[in-house]
């Protein structure tokens, strides 16, 4: 769908997160310029508000639960990471047995500007914590040594995109639709391993929404 | 739909901020994203993929659309639909979900129901086919499949357990897509390998309880969890096994099927004791297991009782068991 949006034209001024359209955008921009602080003899710098996450986002599926939430970064123009909490239970997309996820998803941009000013492709690995009765970073004292590798911690590559889309808001600066094709690590060892596992058969579809804050 | 159509249209006007052009989403594919689960929508959780939204962007008047960029939007669209559609299994919502996805309900069941209705009351002989430990080793295990369809003379097929590795989703439903090529019905044992994660609940779904019990031509074949270390150290359940193997002094035959043998390091000296004992009070013929990989057939020290361990399905054979009224010969065939 979201590919299907970037062959739609758009025309219009495309506006990114660094680039606030709001009236109210310089007030809000002032509370993040850096300040000096006198302390006793020292003059020190201080950036407020710089533990603010520069996004969020709620996404659906995508192997991290059936609805997930996040708050993330922005770092070197390149890099977002996002820490995301998933939930997935018997109400809360069917499944029998609840699962919570924790996931950090390490999002690169792909291009140093968006295709048709809109769409960013984007790449990275997410870092999944899985929780189940069955699950060990380390082997609990009954196993012989090495009984199992650990599964609590899966790693994901994915690719995917981003469609932007500013806002006039008080409080964001855009709003993203994005999608990623994930691939488990164990998925992803059968493809390789396995010729009956192809390369169709792993990925994962996650569809979500980006929120950008001022 | 109602709600649907509505939220869908207050998101058409968020792009009215753009100036540019207005969405209509005649959309099944994003009941998901108001918090509901599709089922509720009438869908079913065996849904593979993603029901494609149908998106009709209507241009506002002055806003011209250039005939390549219409064309270029086709396009993409039929390549979107061709990715989602090529993809079996695209929506996962954690390789640790239980309940939902596109295996099949309670397999084992099935099986026993069926082989139970053409079941003789009185003993007739017959011949079955036992594999285990098939893994993540589908090139060998969809080979294995083909072998068991050649073989006319068997009346259905035990998996011994470690029907997957990790214990995942996808593990469990490449299990089945290979599985439901056999011919004859499938009985599968829950392996060490299918605790993990949350592979337990996914094993219950697919395929049933743990332990169960099947009584084909006056014979009583017990399936067995002895799973102990998975459970957080926990003794396996004898009594339902002491229960399950009293059948009186009629019947023919007493099978056990069980995934560890019980000289493993996971018995106890008691819980191994115990197990010897049950079988050899109740008069068992065969004791049948697999974890270990490597083939055995013969007597132990420690029991009367003969145990039978099958190889992993890398070792491309598969072990056929004939059940005659006074006597069982066992036979390996390669293929």
């Amino acid at each position: 769908m979201l590919l299907l949006l970037m062959g739609i034209v758009a025309e219009g001024d495309a506006q990114f997160a660094s680039r606030p359209s709001h009236p109210m955008a310089p007030f809000i921009e002032r509370m993040y310029e850096p300040r000096s602080k006198v302390i006793k003899e020292d003059t020190v710098r201080i950036k407020p508000r710089w533990f603010f996450p520069t996004h969020g986002k709620v996404q659906y599926a995508g192997s991290v639960g059936f609805l997930s939430v996040g708050l993330g970064y922005r770092l070197w123009e390149i890099y977002e990471p996002t820490l995301m909490y998933g939930h997935l239970s018997e109400n809360f997309g069917g499944s029998s047995v609840g699962v919570q996820t924790i996931s950090l998803k390490n999002s690169f941009f792909l291009t140093r500007s968006p295709w048709l000013k809109h769409f960013w492709p984007r790449a990275g690995l997410i870092v999944n914590w899985g929780n189940t009765n069955t699950t060990f970073k380390r082997l609990p004292p009954h196993y012989p040594k090495e009984y199992y590798f650990q599964n609590k911690v899966h790693l994901a590559p994915f690719w995917g995109g981003e469609w932007h889309i500013p806002v006039k808001d008080k409080h964001l600066t855009g709003v993203g639709l994005y999608f990623e094709f994930s691939a488990l690590d164990a998925y992803l060892l059968e493809a390789i391993r396995t010729d009956y596992i192809t390369l169709k058969d792993i990925w994962s579809l996650g569809l979500g929404v980006s929120f950008y804050f001022q | 739909m109602v709600q649907v159509s509505f939220l869908l249209y207050r998101f058409s006007n968020l792009l009215y901020y753009h100036n540019t052009f207005k969405i209509f989403v005649v959309a099944n594919g994003l009941s998901p994203f108001l918090g509901v689960s599709p089922r509720y929508f009438g869908f079913t959780s065996e849904i593979h993929c993603l029901r494609l939204a149908i998106i009709v962007p209507l241009y506002r008047k002055n806003a011209a659309l250039g005939m390549k960029k219409f064309l270029l939007s086709i396009f993409v669209t039929l390549v979107l639909i061709s990715i989602v559609s090529s993809c079996e299994n695209l929506i996962e919502y954690s390789p640790y979900q239980a309940g939902v996805g596109s295996y099949g309900k309670q397999g084992n069941l099935q099986s026993i129901r069926g082989l139970e209705n053409g079941s003789h009351a009185e003993f007739k002989p017959f011949k079955i086919a036992l594999i285990g430990d098939s893994h993540t080793f589908y090139d060998d295990f969809q080979l294995q499949i083909k072998a068991l369809n050649k073989m006319d003379s068997i009346d259905f097929v035990v998996h011994n357990g470690d029907i997957t590795l990790s214990g995942i989703y996808r593990e469990f439903v490449w299990f089945e897509d290979i599985t439901k090529d056999l011919n004859h019905p499938l009985i599968t044992l829950i392996g060490n390998h299918d605790f993990l994660s949350n592979g337990e609940y996914i094993y219950k779904d697919m395929f049933g309880p743990f332990n169960f019990t099947l009584d084909y031509n006056n014979c009583r074949f017990v399936f067995f969890d002895d799973t102990i270390w998975e459970k957080n150290v926990e003794d396996p359940d004898f009594k339902w096994l002491k229960n399950a193997c009293s059948v009186g002094d009629d019947i023919t035959h007493i099978f056990v099927f069980a995934h560890i043998p019980p000289w493993s390091k996971q018995f106890s000296v008691g819980n191994h004791y115990l197990y010897n004992k049950i079988i050899e009070d109740q008069n068992v013929s065969l004791s049948v297991h697999g974890h270990t990989h490597s083939y055995f057939y013969g007597k132990r020290e420690d029991s009367d009782v003969p145990f039978l361990v099958t190889g992993d399905t890398e070792d491309r054979q598969i072990v056929v068991l004939d059940v005659q009224a006074d006597t069982l010969m066992v036979s390996r065939e390669s293929f």
